[in-house]
């Protein structure tokens, strides 16, 4: 691989990182909140019925 | 309660035997965790193998079987007196230095478990196939004192080496046994993640994969019920390990491992001789750049054939019995006992395949199918996620969200072949084996796996700062996971922990559980029940027949008049009918009579069976042939 790539990569390699981090926050989250765990957190600790 | 000392039992038996045997053979890993779950999967391959033989040999009788687990409790105990101080040590040794949100994710996964233990303590109930198969099958080879064949029912012949231990359980501990076994394997699945995760990244990295495979929902809500899906996984995982580990140290000794575990997977189940096509194609593609290709060649002759010969007393029972070693699989090529349905989800083409006789029209439609298939189901992963079909498709998100930071991590060598393998079983479940995750749960094994070393290693030095806000939103989600747990756990504490009877229990559980009490109290013991609409055969102490619409022994189409369906159910020497009121539309559509509204069966009924039991559900009819006698 060219040099220039190389360091293109090597330098960009924090920011795919955080986008990669926040790939996985949002994946997670909305997961759990599109499949009603909030709900059922609530309904065990009696906040709802 | 007393299930819990049963299986620790059965796990330190497991090891004693098994750590014998590998130190005999110098199998020795230098790794504990290695060292221990190499020696419980050679242990339990070698109970199961007794198993086996005792079936064969028709002497299941309860004092043979209370013998054996006396002799391996006697075996569990000198394990704990030599071995149990140096796996103390071991253990003490095991948390390296775990951040406060590891230990939070652990622990919590840990409760997970635990309350998904408690639904294992529950007698079983609700889940058809464990009823149907998985139980019922063990229960009658223990009516029968003999691995007999059950033809009427799906799957008699399969490989079962999981159900010989779920066998020995019923005989000398519960009911719950079976399903508390299959969740020490889920147990000893998220085990062998910790294990693969210290061998070829690190230990954090393997604690993270283990604790995203407890929590996905297929493991969770399956492990708890008396499938063998997550046994079969930890033979497979153990299979895959040992091969990564031949492909860094290749050596005979440990490709003989290989093949003896991958044989332990291919008795489970026929899934798992998708084992043997992973070990096959490894060993094929490993290039010779550190032997000479005549002995690569050779190697892989030796893993195939101490994996079939491990396995082959499975399939040779098959066609012994059928005259199909596969069956009912694969009639067109092996022929054997007629059975009505072979379809099972297979993909069209991998039937045409192993059906079709003229090969080249096969391979050919093979290929494109092939193709086509994986074209179509390449994002299978992401439907499992998000839109799964079943609970049995459901794996969570955990996947979806870190495999990508594969790209960006640090990789070994040793990672980038756990993801060749990884990629390789992944085309084998959607391509070949129904794309269905709770029948291959090693693939999420071997993928949390992978998910550990991103979450360990996502953030590079210069952001070291970031690194706690992935790990902290898994500790998040494995809270969430848990509760899910504990939410399906809390019906079923009552009876698990004793507050309420089994019978009680069942009577609301289980529609079909005052009708088998009735028979169980009241019929001889030389009864044998046609089982009508009716598919759970489990709590019926008394030998039965099935006709469901796929079998050939009860088929009524071959049966022209009552008469003749009398004679026949009196060659098979069927003394009560036990019969389903009213069909669901579900199962009239697959194929069962809709009983009362037919009048091949009415007429049948008003002159051969007099009613001796009924319920809202069912009812239990003494079969009187007068005067028609058997024609077999």
């Amino acid at each position: 691989m060219p040099e220039g790539l190389l360091s293109l990569i090597e330098r960009a390699r924090p920011g795919l990182q955080v986008a990669v981090a926040f790939w996985a926050l949002g994946v997670l989250g909305y997961h759990y909140y599109d499949q009603g765990y909030h709900l059922l957190v609530a309904h065990l600790l009696g906040l709802q019925p | 309660m007393s299930e819990f000392v049963c299986l620790i039992g059965l796990l330190l038996g497991a090891y004693g035997a098994g750590k014998i045997v590998n130190d005999r053979l110098r199998w020795t890993p230098t790794r504990s965790i290695a060292d221990v779950l190499f020696a419980i999967a050679m242990g339990l391959t070698l109970l199961q193998g007794l198993m086996f033989f005792l079936g064969v040999l028709g002497v299941l009788y309860a004092t043979v079987l209370h013998g054996v687990a006396a002799a391996w409790a006697g075996l569990a105990l000198w394990t704990l007196t030599k071995w149990g101080p140096w796996l103390g040590q071991h253990v003490r040794r095991l948390p390296t230095s775990l951040a406060w949100y590891q230990l939070v994710a652990v622990a919590v996964a840990g409760f997970g478990l635990l309350a998904n233990a408690v639904r294992a303590l529950a007698p079983p109930h609700g889940a058809t196939d464990p009823l149907a198969y998985q139980l019922a099958l063990p229960k009658l080879y223990l009516l029968s004192n003999t691995l007999g064949f059950e033809e009427s029912v799906n799957g008699a012949l399969y490989p079962a080496a999981i159900n010989m231990l779920y066998m020995l359980g019923l005989a000398v501990s519960s009911d719950s046994m079976p399903q508390l076994t299959h969740w020490g394997f889920g147990v000893l699945c998220c085990g062998a993640v910790v294990g693969v995760g210290q061998s070829l990244s690190t230990t954090k990295a393997g604690l993270w994969g283990a604790v995203v495979l407890a929590l996905s929902p297929v493991l969770v809500y399956f492990g708890s019920l008396g499938y063998i899906d997550a046994g079969l996984a930890f033979f497979q995982v153990m299979a895959l390990w040992a091969l990564l580990e031949w492909m860094d140290s290749p050596g005979r000794q440990q490709l003989l491992l290989v093949g003896v575990l991958t044989g332990a997977a291919m008795s489970c189940k026929p899934h798992g001789i998708a084992t043997l096509g992973v070990v096959l194609v490894i060993l094929a593609l490993t290039d010779g750049r550190w032997r000479t290709p005549r002995l690569h060649w050779q190697e892989l002759a030796l893993a195939a054939s101490v994996a079939l010969a491990v396995a082959s007393p499975w399939y040779l029972r098959s066609y012994l019995f059928a005259g199909n070693p596969v069956w009912p699989l694969a009639g067109g090529i092996f022929g054997g006992v007629e059975f009505g349905h072979v379809n099972f989800g297979i993909p069209g083409y991998v039937r045409q395949l192993v059906e079709d006789p003229s090969m080249t029209a096969a391979v050919g439609g093979f290929i494109s199918g092939i193709l086509d298939r994986l074209w179509t189901k390449l994002p299978s992963l992401w439907y499992w996620s998000w839109t799964p079909q079943s609970w049995q498709h459901a794996i969570g998100p955990h996947l979806v969200a870190l495999l990508p930071g594969l790209l960006l991590v640090p990789r070994s060598r040793q990672i980038h072949r756990l993801i060749g393998v990884t990629a390789l079983y992944y085309v084998i479940t959607i391509a070949v084996l129904q794309a269905n995750p709770r029948y291959n749960m090693v693939l999420l094994a071997l993928m949390a796996v992978l998910a550990g070393h991103v979450i360990e290693n996502l953030f590079s030095e210069r952001l070291k700062s970031l690194r706690p806000i992935v790990p902290v939103a898994i500790a998040v989600t494995v809270t969430l996971g848990a509760a899910w747990s504990f939410h399906l756990a809390r019906p079923v504490w009552p009876v698990a922990t004793g507050q309420v009877s089994r019978e009680d229990f069942l009577r609301g559980q289980e529609s079909t559980y005052p009708l088998f009490e009735f028979v169980n109290r009241n019929l001889p013991d030389d009864a044998n029940i046609l089982f009508q609409g009716i598919v759970k055969g489990f709590y019926c102490d008394r030998a039965y027949i099935w006709d469901h619409p796929y079998q050939r022994v009860v088929h009524y189409a071959d049966l022209p008049d009552d008469v003749a369906l009398a004679r026949h159910l009196a060659s098979l020497g069927v003394t009560h009918v036990a019969r389903m009121i009213q069909v669901p539309p579900s199962r009239v559509r697959l194929g069962y009579p809709q009983y009362f509204l037919d009048p091949y069966h009415e007429r049948f009924r008003k002159r051969y069976l007099t009613p001796i039991y009924q319920d809202n559900g069912y009812i239990l009819f003494r079969f009187d042939p007068r005067g028609v006698t058997g024609n077999g």
